[in-house]
């Protein structure tokens, strides 16, 4: 009865041993490749007025003097003696401000100017102030984005 | 006749069991003890054919660090202009697969990365075929997925075609000081991101055609990800 036990017992534990599962232990195929890199973005921009006086008018144009290219507008403030006028590519708002129509390149000045002409004859002394803005060109969805107080930019459309 | 003592046959079976059970234990833990012995040596070379995976940038291939946006180093950015630039992924393995991207961006200066400013200004276009898996997705990272397998020397469809700098960054404006004397009132305005440099980082995977369901579950450790008849499911 004993032996019998007993044989019962080991043939339970050869069972066990043998259906025992082995721990699983793949290995996968795989590979890798890395590339990295880096840019510069520059927000900053510069322009710089310039006028000129010949045969008693002033002469304004404004030059690109930074790495991007920019849109630009000028405000004349002067007494009612003085006419302003501007050459193609100005466009006068009803804000005051004289806008140039077209982005201004890197290194591009206006080519053409702004007038300040003395009309009439004054009947005392005063001064013209030149004001000028710029404004990097920012585009959104293709277009420029319109600077904060801005009343107008240039329509161009970007890809 | 002599008779079989009982108590022997238990202690000797016993024994026999534990010296058994001791010697299957370490066969399937794996663990494989060395004997100082002496034998002549004999060398078989094996040579496997392997998966390889490149990454392209406009059809060029692109590996190691600096390798990446090369074309832009010298140019200045217009934010929320796009600019092209095709990313896509080839097999230069010996066997087809499937693949994925892992895509890292963020912001830094001389001193190293600014964790504290936005990654997501950089903004990379994403092309045709391919899957973001959200559930890997934090603030620095992205994972996409190529919806088909890449046969052997073939080239995916582009994962990005181009980049911009989202040009929210204006808004981030720092100060405006006058610089100018102060009769010439010379404004000039800076912001968080100027002078920075942005860094993406594109790591390529490839994983094996056959069994890739439990292969993208174990080398990739996701789970959400399926792969079968050569198609990929994100879910």
């Amino acid at each position: 009865m004993k032996k019998k036990s007993i044989l019962i017992v080991l043939a339970v534990l050869l069972v066990f041993i043998a259906t025992t599962p082995i721990k699983e232990s793949f290995a996968y195929f795989t590979a890798h490749d890395e590339a990295s890199g880096e840019a510069s973005v520059d927000l900053t921009w510069s322009t710089e007025l310039k006028e000129e006086i010949k045969d008693n008018e002033k002469h304004i144009t404004i030059a690109n003097t930074g790495n991007t290219p920019v849109i630009a507008r000028v405000k004349v403030f002067a007494a009612e003696y003085a006419k302003i006028t501007a050459g193609d590519g100005w466009i006068e708002n009803a804000d005051g401000w004289w806008y140039y129509s077209k982005i201004l390149e890197v290194g591009q000045s206006t080519p053409t100017e702004v007038y300040v002409s003395i009309v009439g004859d004054p009947e005392y002394d005063f001064e013209i102030v030149v004001v000028h803005e710029s404004s990097r060109v920012v585009y959104k969805d293709g277009s420029i984005v319109k600077p904060a107080k801005w009343n107008y930019v240039p329509n161009v459309t970007v890809a | 006749m002599r008779r079989f003592n009982t108590k022997k046959v238990v202690l000797v079976l016993s024994a026999l069991l534990i010296v058994l059970v001791g010697m299957i234990a370490v066969l399937r833990s794996g663990i494989t003890q060395a004997a100082l012995t002496e034998s002549e040596e004999q060398t078989l070379e094996i040579t496997m054919s392997e998966l390889g995976v490149s990454v392209l940038e406009n059809g060029k291939t692109v590996s190691g660090e600096g390798s990446l946006l090369s074309d832009f180093k010298s140019v200045s950015l217009d934010p929320g202009r796009t600019y092209t630039d095709k990313i896509t992924v080839k097999n230069s393995g010996a066997y087809d697969e499937y693949v994925r991207v892992v895509v890292k961006k963020y912001w830094q200066d001389s001193k190293g990365k600014r964790v504290n400013l936005s990654p997501a200004y950089i903004c990379l276009v994403t092309g045709n075929g391919w899957t973001e898996n959200a559930k890997e997705q934090t603030t620095e990272q992205s994972v996409w997925y190529c919806n088909n397998y890449v046969a052997v020397g073939a080239e995916s469809n582009p994962v990005f075609t181009g980049f911009y700098i989202d040009s929210e960054v204006f808004t981030n404006r720092e100060k405006s000081v006058n610089v100018g004397e102060p009769e010439n009132g010379v404004i000039k305005v800076t912001y968080d991101y100027d002078d920075l440099t942005f860094v993406v980082e594109i790591e390529a995977q490839a994983i094996q055609y056959n069994s890739a369901d439990k292969a993208i579950k174990s080398a990739w450790g996701v789970t959400n990800v399926t792969a079968s008849g050569g198609t990929v499911s994100v879910g």
